[in-house]
């Protein structure tokens, strides 16, 4: 189901006004748990293409209901090693291809249940979860449609919370401000992202494929529009994604979390990823980084380790979040990036206050420049990494970045640093100044403009993809 | 030693900063070198002093000191 589809509206139009039409908790909880099997169903081929999701989640669920109350380490390690097992096998990871079901069958959000149940055995195992999900709770957490395909990760107890609540009457303000959520969502979709993959494909174009032949200058050029106009297209995708349901969750009053948090204004590549894909970052940073941390600290206490032991914290994880978000080996790649980032940025952090002191670099991190350029920094590591993701194919990607060579890559990575330093410099200037009028005027005239924006994306929806000619895809679903 | 001067203590140990004051709204935003690396050692550290167990979500999931003071207290440390 496409989300800029009249299917998906008259489908989230039902959903809303059937879950508002009760004021019972139960009724309302099979409301979920219909439209989101309804919602699961369009991805799906067939009967058969369901079964291995619904295998999966079987599985997931016998898992959780045979712990006992205090289940054994080995237990809860074999039931997240068997649930990531399948996960890797359904979704064919490269070292898998050989041995796969004979059928096409869907994957869609299966990185998204996985997340879900291995923090269900995990908090249960550590009394985080006092009671165990049932069948209906269960399905509903792990598969509920306005999180299905790529978050936001919710925490069980803050889902409960949700699920269970007693219903009161929605609001006029609750209405609209979910609207105007849901419009700023397809505004960033199918509007600015789909502007953005516009320019992607016909700079691309243009030194890929039959293109033929460029200059190196001209490939230099085409290359770094192209990876920069790419990074602008998923951020306005996935992030007006979000949007879109944690506004469809407001229609519920149903809260969802926050995904992203102007991740673009990180001033180093670790803030950048508590900013960027904010509940999956959680979700890695709880059940991956740092049990590793506490594992290895017990084990070795002296403060002498911690800086190798986070480093190395650190690579796993990076490298591991990188690698989930693909089955090819080119995201074996993004990972090792993903992992120098992080390790560079630590080690950084580590050696700056020895070679300068503390009051020296705490000095240097409060002057414009520095701050400027290490923002144009990680959003040109973040932007040339993600070649990766456009790349599918590991010969594709080293055929690339060997026609660029080193140097065509430091220069790629200056140019976009450099660019982006002086771009935001401006709108933090022009950020300063404007937002205290802005925001009196839009107060008083929130609801107003509330409709008139609902108004106006809707017809500039129309109005762009007639232009553009083509209905624009949520792209962070395949990942 | 009360509760909240005995995690002062350990919050000066772990970041080397005999100045800091704790107030329960304070965060990793207010000390400079409270990062993902020094949090889990200050967490180890408040564990062993209180004799408390964390677990990895508790660790992950804290976010300012009134949070790690209710949960010190909760777990019934001393």
């Amino acid at each position: 189901m496409n989300f800029v589809s009249l299917h998906f509206l008259v489908f989230t139009l039902a959903t809303v006004l059937a879950y508002q039409a009760t004021r019972s908790v139960t009724v309302r909880q099979w409301v979920l748990l219909i439209a989101s099997a309804y919602f699961i169903s369009t991805y799906m081929l067939d009967f058969k293409s369901a079964l291995p999701l619904a295998v999966f989640l079987g599985l997931g669920y016998l898992l959780v209901a045979a712990m006992g109350a205090t289940p054994s380490r080995a237990y809860v390690a074999a039931a997240v090693c068997l649930m990531i097992g399948s996960f890797l096998y359904l979704k064919q990871f490269f070292f898998l291809t050989a041995v796969g079901l004979p059928f096409i069958y869907s994957t869609v959000g299966l990185s998204y249940v996985l997340f879900r149940i291995i923090s269900l055995i995990v908090d249960l195992a550590n009394r985080d979860i006092e009671k165990k999900p049932g069948p209906g709770a269960y399905l509903a957490y792990t598969c509920g449609f306005t999180t299905f395909l790529s978050g936001p990760v919710q925490t069980w107890p803050s889902f409960k919370g949700e699920y269970e609540k007693q219903p009161v009457p929605i609001t006029e303000g609750e209405v609209l401000h979910a609207m105007s959520r849901i419009a700023t969502g397809y505004f960033k979709l199918a509007i600015v992202a789909a502007v953005f993959d516009y320019l992607f494909q016909n700079f691309t174009v243009q030194f890929t494929g039959a293109a033929g032949p460029v200059s190196w200058p001209k490939l230099v050029a085409l290359y770094t529009v192209s990876a920069a106009a790419y990074t602008g297209y998923l951020y306005y995708n996935f992030s007006g994604y979000m949007d879109i349901v944690i506004g469809i969750g407001g229609l519920l009053q149903f809260k969802l979390p926050e995904n992203f948090n102007k991740p673009f204004s990180a001033k180093s590549f670790l803030e950048f990823w508590q900013r960027w894909h904010m509940t999956m970052s959680q979700w890695f940073k709880t059940y991956l980084f740092t049990p590793i941390m506490l594992a290895a600290m017990r084990r070795l206490p002296d403060p002498r380790h911690s800086a190798a032991i986070g480093l190395s914290a650190f690579f796993i994880t990076f490298l591991v979040m990188g690698i989930w978000h693909g089955s090819t080996v080119v995201f074996v790649v993004y990972g090792v990036l993903m992992a120098f980032g992080a390790c560079a940025n630590k080690l950084w952090q580590l050696a700056m206050p020895r070679a300068l002191g503390k009051p020296g670099y705490k000095s240097l991190q409060k002057r414009l420049v520095y701050i400027q350029l290490c923002k144009g920094l990680t959003f040109a590591f973040f932007t040339l990494a993600l070649t990766c993701l456009w790349t599918p194919e590991i010969g594709q990607l080293f055929g690339l970045t060997g026609r660029l060579g080193v140097s065509g890559l430091v220069l790629s990575i200056a140019a976009l640093t450099l660019v982006f330093a002086a771009v935001n410099l401006v709108f933090d200037r022009v950020g300063a100044i404007a937002p205290g009028r802005l925001a009196a005027v839009g107060a008083r005239y929130r609801d107003t403009l509330a409709v008139s924006r609902c108004a106006g994306v809707i017809l500039a929806v129309i109005f762009v993809s007639a232009i553009l000619n083509k209905a624009p895809e949520f792209v962070y679903k395949a990942f | 030693m009360s509760q909240q001067e005995k995690l002062q203590q350990i919050f000066r140990d772990v970041f080397d900063d005999p100045s800091i004051e704790l107030e329960p709204s304070m965060t990793a935003d207010d000390i400079a070198e409270w990062d993902s690396l020094s949090h889990v050692r200050l967490m180890l550290e408040v564990s062993k002093a209180f004799g408390v167990r964390f677990s990895a979500s508790e660790v992950s999931s804290l976010t300012n000191v009134g949070d790690l003071e209710a949960l010190i207290a909760a777990k019934g440390g001393a």
